[in-house]
C-alpha cells in the first residue's frame, strides 16, 4: 500500500508537469500581454511600455519565462495578482480553495448520502407511489437550468421567506461588530472563524476514524452501540464547544450562508446517484450472499444495509468521486449566482479582468486538487472493496 | 419404520409463484418426513421443485411465491405458523443451508470469519469475540479448513475451500437440518466428492440431520439413507436408497437409472428420456409424467395416482409401477 501511494504520488508530480507546462502553452499563446493596455492610453509613452515589459520578463525568450514560472510555482510563488493589485496570488487562493472545497465537499456528500438512501429505498421497495414520486422529481430536478433553479431557490428562500441570506459567505453587518482581538476587517475575522471550523472538523473526523479502528475487533453488538454512541459524542462535542464560544454564533452565520447552495446542488444532482444506486442495488440484491444473510436469519434491515448496500455503493462511490473534481472547477455557476467567494468565481473575475497570474494559479490548484482527490479515491476504494489490492 | 418421530415433517405442501402468465405450481402436494440422524436425499431434474422445497423449508421464498397449502413441522412446531420475529430465530439455529452457487454465497467485503460471527452473533448472543473465534476456529478444523484463513476474505479462497467454509458457516449454530442444495455442483469430480464424503461423516459425528438436493442420482446416493424422486413438482417415489436403486417402481425412477453410467461397472445402454418436463403453468392432467410415460394409460391422463405405500416404506405415485423385481 505504502509503495502504492509512492508510486501513485510520483505520478502525479509527471501529470502536474505536463498540466503545467499545457497551461503555460495555451495562456502564453494568447495575444499580446500585459501591457496591452497600455496601448489606449495616450499619457503612457512606448518607452515605457518597453521598460515594464523589461521589468516583468516579458521580452525574455518563452522557455526562459517557462523556466522561471516553473520554479517560481514549485517554490509556491505564484506572482501578485493584477486585479487585487498588490495581494499574492498565492494569498488569495488559500483564502479561497478551503470555501470551495467546504462547500463542495459537504454538497457531495449530501447529494451522496441523499441519492444513496432514496436509490436504496426505490431498489428495496419497487413499485408503488413512492418510487414514481421519487424517480419524477429527482429526474425533473437533474434536467432543470441550473441557474434558473438557483434563483428561483434565492427568491423562494431568500427574498420571500427570508429565511435564509440571499447569497456571500457571510453577513458584514453581524460582522463588522464582531469582536475578535487583534483582527479589524470582516474577511480576516471570517477567515479566522472558517480556519477554526475546519480544524473542528478535521479533529471530529480524525476521532471518528479513530473510533472505527478501535472499535474493530468488538462483538457486532458492542461495535454497532459503541460507533453510533460514540460518533453521538463526537458530533455534540463539537457542537457544544462552538455553541458555548463567543464566535459560535459568526459560525452559525457561515452555516447559514452555506445552505440555500448545498439545498440547491444537492437537489440539481441527486438524481444521478439515485437512479444508479438503484440499478447497482437490484443487481446486488439477486447475490447469492443476499440469499444467504436472509438464510441467516438476519432481519431484513440488516440484508438491505449491511449486505447488498454495502456491495451496491462501491460504483456509487466511484461515480461520486470522479465528479469531485468536476464539482470544484464547475462550480462557477454555482458560485456566481450565489455570490460565494471561491475558486469559481475567482477563476470567473479573473478571467474577465485578464488576471494572467490569478488565472494561472487558480487553473493549477483546480488540477491539483483534481489529482490529489483521485489519489484519495484510489486509496478509500482499496478500504471499501478487499478485492482491490495495490 | 416410523417409531420415532420425525425432526421433519411435510405434509401435502403446495406451493406456487405467481407470474404474469398465471400460476406455476411448482411444489403440489409432496409428503415426507425425516427422520433424527438420518439423510434424505432429493432428486430430479432441473426445474421439478427441489430447490423450491428448500426453500420453503427455511421460509425463504421470493416474493412472487405462495406456499398454498400443508404443513412444514419441524421437531414439533409447524413453521409455516411462525411469525416473522419467530421464523428469523428459527433459521439457521434449527435449519441452515448449504447453497447451491457456494461460490458466491459469501460476501466479497467481509472476511469470511466475520459472516460467520455474525449467525454466531445473533442466534447465540451472548459470545464474547474470542469465544466466537474459537468456535470458528473448531468449525475450520472440522471442515479440513486452517483456522488461520478466518480472517480472509473470500476471494483469497479456491472454489473448494469456500464450498467447505460454506459448510462451516452453515455447522455455526449447530442446527438440527442442514440442507445441502447441489452442494458440489460447481467443484470438480475429486473436490467433490471429497467434499461429500467429509460432510456424511461430519452429519454422522454431529448426529444432525441432512437433505441433499441433486439433479445427480449417483452423488445422493451414496450419502442418502433415504431418496426422493421428483417430478414435475410432486414426489414420484420415495424410499430407501438401496432399495430404490435395486427395486425402481416409478417408470421415471427407473428411466432416470437408466440416464446415468453404473458406477458398479454393470454396463448398460444409456437410455436417455424423450421429451421435456411439462409446463408448470399448465401441468398435464392427471399423473404429470404421464405424456413421456412409456406405461401411460388413460387412466393416467385423467386421474392423479395416489402416493401409496408399497410395503416397507417404498412410497410410490404410479398406476403402473414396475415390478418390484424387475431386472
Amino acid at each position: 500500500m505504502g509503495k502504492y501511494i509512492l508510486k501513485r504520488v510520483g505520478q502525479i508530480l509527471v501529470t502536474l508537469l505536463i498540466f503545467q507546462t499545457l497551461l503555460f502553452v495555451i495562456l502564453t499563446a494568447l495575444p499580446g500581454d500585459v501591457t496591452n493596455r497600455m496601448l489606449t492610453n495616450p499619457d503612457i509613452p512606448p518607452e515605457v511600455r518597453e521598460r515594464t515589459r523589461q521589468a516583468l520578463g516579458l521580452d525574455d525568450p518563452v522557455l526562459i519565462q517557462y523556466g522561471r514560472w516553473l520554479g517560481n510555482f514549485l517554490t509556491g510563488n505564484l506572482g501578485v495578482s493584477y486585479s487585487e493589485y498588490p495581494k499574492p496570488v498565492i494569498d488569495i487562493l488559500l483564502e479561497r480553495i478551503p470555501r470551495t472545497v467546504v462547500l463542495f465537499l459537504t454538497a457531495s456528500i449530501v447529494q451522496f448520502v441523499v441519492g444513496f438512501t432514496t436509490g436504496r429505498a426505490l431498489a428495496w421497495r419497487r413499485g408503488g407511489f413512492f418510487e414514481y414520486g421519487s424517480t419524477v422529481v429527482g429526474v425533473t430536478l437533474y434536467t432543470v437550468f441550473t441557474p434558473w433553479f438557483g434563483l428561483m431557490m434565492i427568491f423562494i428562500f431568500g427574498a420571500r421567506l427570508r429565511w435564509l441570506p440571499l447569497g456571500k459567505f457571510l453577513d458584514p453587518v453581524i460582522w463588522r461588530n464582531a469582536e475578535i482581538t487583534g483582527l479589524a476587517d470582516s474577511a480576516s475575522k471570517g477567515n479566522y472563524v472558517f480556519t477554526r471550523m475546519l480544524l473542528t472538523a478535521s479533529i471530529a473526523v480524525v476521532l471518528w476514524l479513530l473510533l472505527t479502528i478501535f472499535t474493530r475487533n468488538m462483538s457486532t453488538r458492542r461495535r454497532n452501540r459503541a460507533r453510533l454512541g460514540g460518533t453521538f459524542l463526537i458530533l455534540a462535542t463539537a457542537v457544544g464547544i462552538w455553541a458555548a464560544s463567543e464566535i459560535g454564533y459568526l459560525a452559525w452565520d457561515i452555516v447559514k450562508h452555506m445552505i440555500l447552495p448545498v439545498v440547491t446542488i444537492t437537489l440539481v444532482g441527486f438524481a444521478g446517484t439515485m437512479l444508479l444506486t438503484r440499478q447497482t442495488m437490484l443487481e446486488t440484491l439477486r447475490e447469492d450472499y443476499i440469499q444467504t444473510a436472509r438464510a441467516k436469519g438476519l432481519p431484513e434491515k440488516v440484508v438491505r444495509d449491511k449486505h447488498a448496500a454495502r456491495n451496491a455503493m462501491l460504483p456509487v462511490f466511484t461515480g461520486l468521486i470522479i465528479n469531485l473534481p468536476g464539482a470544484i472547477s464547475g462550480g462557477i455557476i454555482t458560485e456566481t449566482i450565489f455570490s460565494w467567494p471561491g475558486m469559481g468565481i475567482t477563476l470567473l473575475n479573473a478571467t474577465t479582468s485578464e488576471d494572467i497570474p490569478l488565472v494561472m494559479g487558480t487553473l493549477s490548484f483546480i488540477g491539483l486538487l483534481t489529482l490529489t482527490a483521485h489519489l484519495v479515491a484510489d486509496v478509500t476504494y482499496a478500504f471499501l472493496d478487499p478485492r482491490i489490492r495495490y | 419404520m416410523a417409531e420415532a418421530t420425525p425432526i421433519l415433517s411435510v405434509q401435502d405442501l403446495v406451493m406456487h409463484y405467481t407470474t404474469r402468465k398465471g400460476d406455476v405450481s411448482a411444489v403440489d402436494g409432496v409428503s415426507f418426513d425425516l427422520e433424527n440422524g438420518k439423510s434424505l436425499g432429493l432428486v430430479g431434474e432441473s426445474g421439478c421443485g427441489k430447490t423450491s422445497i428448500a426453500f420453503s423449508l427455511m421460509k425463504l421464498l421470493p416474493d412472487n411465491a405462495k406456499i398454498k397449502g400443508g404443513s412444514i413441522y419441524v421437531g414439533g412446531t409447524d413453521i409455516l405458523q411462525l411469525s416473522h420475529d419467530e421464523l428469523l430465530k428459527f433459521r439457521w439455529q434449527r435449519i441452515a443451508m448449504v447453497f447451491q452457487a457456494a461460490m458466491n454465497a459469501l460476501n466479497p467485503v467481509y472476511t469470511v470469519g466475520d459472516q460467520i460471527i455474525e449467525a454466531l452473533d445473533l442466534h447465540w448472543g451472548d459470545l464474547s469475540r474470542e469465544q466466537s473465534r474459537e468456535r470458528i476456529g473448531q468449525l475450520f478444523e472440522m471442515v479440513g479448513l486452517d483456522p488461520k484463513l478466518m480472517d480472509r476474505y473470500p476471494h483469497e479462497f479456491s472454489g473448494g475451500m469456500r464450498q467447505r467454509a460454506v459448510i462451516a458457516m452453515a455447522l455455526s449454530c449447530n442446527p438440527d437440518i442442514i440442507i445441502a442444495d447441489e452442494p458440489t455442483t460447481a467443484l470438480d469430480v475429486i473436490v467433490q466428492d471429497r467434499i461429500l464424503r467429509e460432510l456424511k461423516k461430519i452429519q454422522e459425528k454431529l448426529g444432525m440431520s441432512m437433505i441433499y438436493i441433486s439433479h445427480d442420482i449417483a452423488v445422493i446416493a451414496e450419502v442418502s439413507d433415504r431418496i426422493g424422486v421428483m417430478y414435475a413438482g410432486r414426489m414420484a417415489e420415495l424410499a430407501d436408497g438401496v432399495d430404490i436403486f435395486e427395486h425402481p417402481l416409478h417408470p421415471y425412477t427407473y428411466a432416470l437409472m437408466r440416464a446415468f453410467p453404473s458406477i458398479k461397472g454393470e454396463k448398460h445402454e444409456l437410455v436417455t428420456l424423450p421429451g421435456e418436463p411439462p409446463d408448470l403453468l399448465f401441468p398435464p392432467p392427471g399423473c404429470r409424467f404421464h405424456p413421456r410415460c412409456p406405461r401411460a394409460t388413460d387412466v393416467c391422463k385423467q386421474e392423479q395416482p395416489p402416493f401409496a405405500d408399497n410395503g416397507r416404506g417404498h412410497f410410490v405415485a404410479c398406476w403402473h409401477p414396475m415390478e418390484a423385481n424387475h431386472e
